[in-house]
């Protein structure tokens, strides 16, 4: 049918006559309820998935990688809420803070950083949420070498780092300084038996066959601390985003070959195919998959990197076995 | 209403805030240039836009750290316009041009990146978007540079319809295609770098295209094209930055603010798809 | 109405990259009058248009368009109907929309339509007989309303000066004789207008002159005067031709 009206008409004043006509539907009525719909819908959708999150009482802290997490969590115990950032076996290098964990940060009493620029993304996730509590750098009064921030894999690091957090949280909440220095000085005890059995352990293999090759060069301290040779790393940078160049792959065999290195250590963030690929070439033994070693984070609930000490135990472990040891069993105060 | 207590707590936080200002500078602009892109089959160009991108934010990082990563890619997105609007406008086939430019801007980029390692942080920013953690300059940068774009189209909008619809006839009405094609090039490369930092570079054509592309299978004319591709893209990024901030706090799951609001856009194309194979449309010959 | 001329040419040349050349032209368009170029097939006619409008650049001798000082643009008062379409028939655009894109440089980039823009729109509809297609997507018309909705463009402009690239071509006679109608009433009107074809018998029924190309000018004159054979055999080059009653067969002739 075909309307014939008047063509001219005052339009200005009939926008929405002008929008609806505009609309390229045969039923106008049945495409403009599906778009309401749609938009209801979704809107209705998401408040079933969801519960509400009472603004939190007591201590709140946040901590950013999954080791101070434990540290934090170890000291704190059930004196308040530890919240952390980075999850097991995810990078703490790079990092898109999703809105929970701003929310906890806009919340939080303190905060408790690894340091030594480790967390890049952290200054942003700061200014984003509106953080105004303390700030405990754990790495304080650690002697930082060429700026590597893995500072956690040295054990005589891991307790000073723990003091810090604990006489930083004693400001924070001063009404349970106390409690905080108690399990900070258990923990530490635990931390010293695990230094003491760790270079027991280690010891017996001779000086000369302690050689580590990792993914990247996460664990400079803890090599120092045992007196192992690093060998070298693939990636060889602190960050473990980088790709080594066909030259670098190159220098790192013939070093593997020379070294007499029997083996290739990978870490539980980093695909191990490269790690598989030089081991390859070099023609020594690659470690992987349950044998990854805990490098940048720990591992998740339940598996055998979970807490600081059970992963480096596992780490030890590992290592010995691999150079030719046999372990020697755990102390009291480490079997769990 | 949990959802509705969720919601409160959302804008109390100013992350939130700025996360909305962002996203209402994107999709006012995107929903209206995204309409050209559909309306002259851009989305090449535009992907070829966005890669160049990548290489500026590398050097740009390179040169002057984090606050040198916008100012790259900025001008990386210029000189990337100049060179492909100059070369499609010539009769070459444009696609090869295009995809000769992103590839090898691309390469650019990964070298740069794997010479300077600490790149990489600020690299995956700027892919993946940093839609909660934008700083309030880069809010100002991002608006203005949206603002931009939305007074460059708004000021050539009737040479762009023109010239979209039939070029030889606008050049025979006065109006200059290149000029206008260069302009419409910029205000594309503008809304590039804008939802590169609130959406990240590999999303950034789901919010240049779906608007306009959604509005067109719903109007039969001009009329409530721009209108509905804008309405589109700013309830549907609204949407998507809520449904984040609810997922991530309500189900302690961790969804990303840029890729959420993607998802969002692209959801929405596919209901309207699905609608307008159902729905019979009779109406496009402007009869009753 | 003015009695400026329109449109001045003396010993012009036209040439851009692919398009057809043409040069030495010298004719002129005086308010109502009514000029058709006719010529074969890449003889330089649509170029013609182009180089009046601006688009084909002038590399020899004067034109002077009716304003004098031609800026950019000729703020819509020279219309112009294009040859072929490369218009994309899934463009959401209706056709009044269409027409009122005529309108487009008058009213700059911040005015809204305004009474008199609409009303010159629905003017140009009834004159082409569209009125009732007004709403309907420009894509679904068939051929023929498309060319008459580009003319519905051209004549929105409310142009001085109308230029028309065989606008015959596909109309059937109906419109062809409402077409003739329509340029007729316009030339009563002072408007001045310059059509390409190669039907030379609706050129008869519309125009006075004749301007008889082939690269470069042949001849430009009333009608009579230049469809001489000696003229059209220089234009069509060995071509044959029969000239019987001015009615002018040319073989193979197709666009």
């Amino acid at each position: 049918m075909v309307r014939n009206k008047p063509y001219v008409r005052d339009m200005k004043t009939n926008w929405i006559r002008r929008a609806w006509m505009s609309i390229r539907c045969n039923n106008k009525a049945i495409c403009v309820t599906t778009a309401v719909v749609a938009v209801v819908g979704t809107v209705a959708v998401l408040s079933g998935c969801s519960s509400p999150a009472p603004a939190p009482a007591g201590l709140q802290v946040v901590a950013t990688t999954t080791q101070v997490t434990d540290f934090t969590t170890e000291i704190v115990g059930t004196a308040g809420t530890v919240t952390g950032i980075v999850s097991a076996n995810q990078s703490a290098h790079s990092f898109d803070p999703p809105a929970k964990v701003l929310q906890d940060l806009s919340r939080a009493d303190a905060l408790v950083i690894s340091g030594v620029g480790i967390e890049p993304w952290l200054q942003d996730a700061i200014d984003a949420s509106g953080f105004d509590g303390t700030l405990i750098d754990a790495s304080t009064g650690i002697n930082v070498v060429d700026g590597d921030p893995h500072i956690w894999t040295s054990v005589a690091n891991a307790e000073k780092m723990v003091d810090t957090i604990a006489s930083g949280l004693s400001k924070v909440d001063p009404s349970q300084a106390s409690t905080f220095e108690q399990n900070a000085a258990a923990y530490d005890k635990k931390l010293a038996a695990l230094k003491d059995w760790a270079q027991k352990d280690i010891d017996q293999i001779p000086a000369a066959q302690r050689l580590l090759i990792t993914n990247h060069d996460a664990l400079a301290y803890f090599v120092t601390e045992f007196g192992i040779t690093f060998v070298g790393s693939i990636i060889p940078s602190f960050d473990d985003n980088a790709e080594p160049s066909a030259a670098e792959i190159d220098a790192l065999v013939a070093k593997i070959k020379e070294s007499g290195a029997t083996a290739v250590f990978s870490e539980s963030t980093i695909s191990p195919k490269l790690a598989e690929t030089i081991a390859a070439e070099a023609g020594v033994k690659v470690y992987s998959g349950e044998d990854v070693l805990y490098a940048d984070t720990l591992g998740p609930a339940g598996s055998d990197g979970a807490t600081y000490i059970q992963a480096t135990i596992h780490n030890v472990r590992v290592l010995v076995s691999a150079w030719g040891g046999t372990n020697i069993p755990l102390p009291a105060e480490l079997t769990p | 209403m949990s959802f509705f207590e969720i919601l409160g707590q959302a804008f109390t936080l100013p992350f939130m805030w700025r996360a909305a200002a962002v996203l209402a500078g994107l999709t006012l602009a995107a929903g209206l240039i995204g309409v050209f892109v559909n309306l002259r089959g851009l989305e090449f160009l535009s992907d070829g836009l966005t890669h160049a991108v990548f290489p500026g934010v590398a050097a740009g990082f390179m040169f002057a750290g984090t606050s040198g990563v916008l100012y790259g890619a900025i001008i990386a997105a210029a000189l990337a316009t100049v060179f492909l609007t100059l070369v499609s406008h010539r009769k070459v086939t444009s696609d090869a041009a295009i995809a000769i430019m992103l590839t090898a801007m691309f390469s650019i980029g990964v070298i740069i990146v794997s010479r300077s390692h600490n790149v990489s942080a600020s690299l995956e920013q700027l892919l993946f978007g940093h839609l909660f953690t934008v700083s309030p300059t880069e809010v100002v940068i991002t608006l203005i540079v949206c603002a931009v774009a939305f007074a460059l189209i708004l000021a050539t909008l009737r040479g762009q319809i023109f010239s979209s619809f039939d070029v030889r006839g606008a050049q025979a009405a006065g109006y200059r295609p290149l000029a206008l094609a260069l302009v419409l090039n910029i205000a594309i490369a503008c809304v590039v770098v804008a939802a590169s930092i609130a959406v990240g570079n590999l999303l950034v054509l789901a919010v240049i295209i779906v608007p306009g592309a959604i509005a067109r299978m719903w109007t039969r004319g001009l009329g409530g094209l721009f209108v509905g591709a804008v309405i589109f893209a700013f309830v549907a990024a609204t949407i998507g930055l809520l449904a984040s901030f609810t997922i991530s706090v309500g189900a302690d799951v961790s969804v990303p603010g840029g890729a959420t609001v993607a998802m969002v856009f692209v959801i929405g194309y596919l209901i309207s798809l699905a609608v307008r194979a159902i729905v019979p449309d009779r109406s496009v010959r402007g009869e009753a | 109405m003015t009695s400026q001329r329109l449109l001045n040419l003396d010993d012009v040349s036209f040439a851009y990259e692919a398009d057809a050349a043409l040069s030495h032209v010298t004719m002129s368009i005086d308010p109502g009058q009514a000029v058709a170029i006719i010529g074969p097939n890449g003889s330089g006619k649509s170029t013609m248009l182009k180089g009046v409008l601006g688009v084909i650049p002038l590399v020899a001798g004067e034109m002077t368009v009716f304003r004098p000082k031609k800026g950019r643009g000729q703020s819509g008062r020279i219309g112009y109907l294009p040859q072929d379409d490369d218009i994309d028939s899934e463009f959401p655009i209706t056709l009044k929309q269409v027409v009122m894109m005529g309108r487009y440089r008058r009213m700059g980039w911040f005015r809204f339509p305004g009474a008199d823009d609409r009303q010159a729109v629905a003017d140009a509809l009834e004159v082409t007989g569209l009125t009732s297609r007004a709403n309907a997507r420009f894509g679904t018309l068939s051929g023929g309303q498309q060319q008459r909705g580009l003319l519905a463009r051209a004549l929105a402009t409310k142009p001085s000066l109308l230029l028309l690239d065989e606008p015959f071509n596909a109309l059937d006679q109906p419109n062809r004789d409402a077409l003739i109608e329509t340029l007729k009433d316009l030339k009563s009107n002072g408007v001045g207008i310059l059509l390409t074809t190669h039907d030379l018998e609706l050129a008869r029924e519309v125009c006075d002159s004749i301007l008889l190309v082939n690269g470069t000018q042949v001849a430009f004159g009333p009608l009579d005067e230049v469809l001489t054979l000696e003229n059209l055999q220089q234009a069509f080059e060995g071509v044959q031709v029969e000239v019987d009653e001015h009615k002018v067969v040319i073989p193979g002739h197709s666009h």
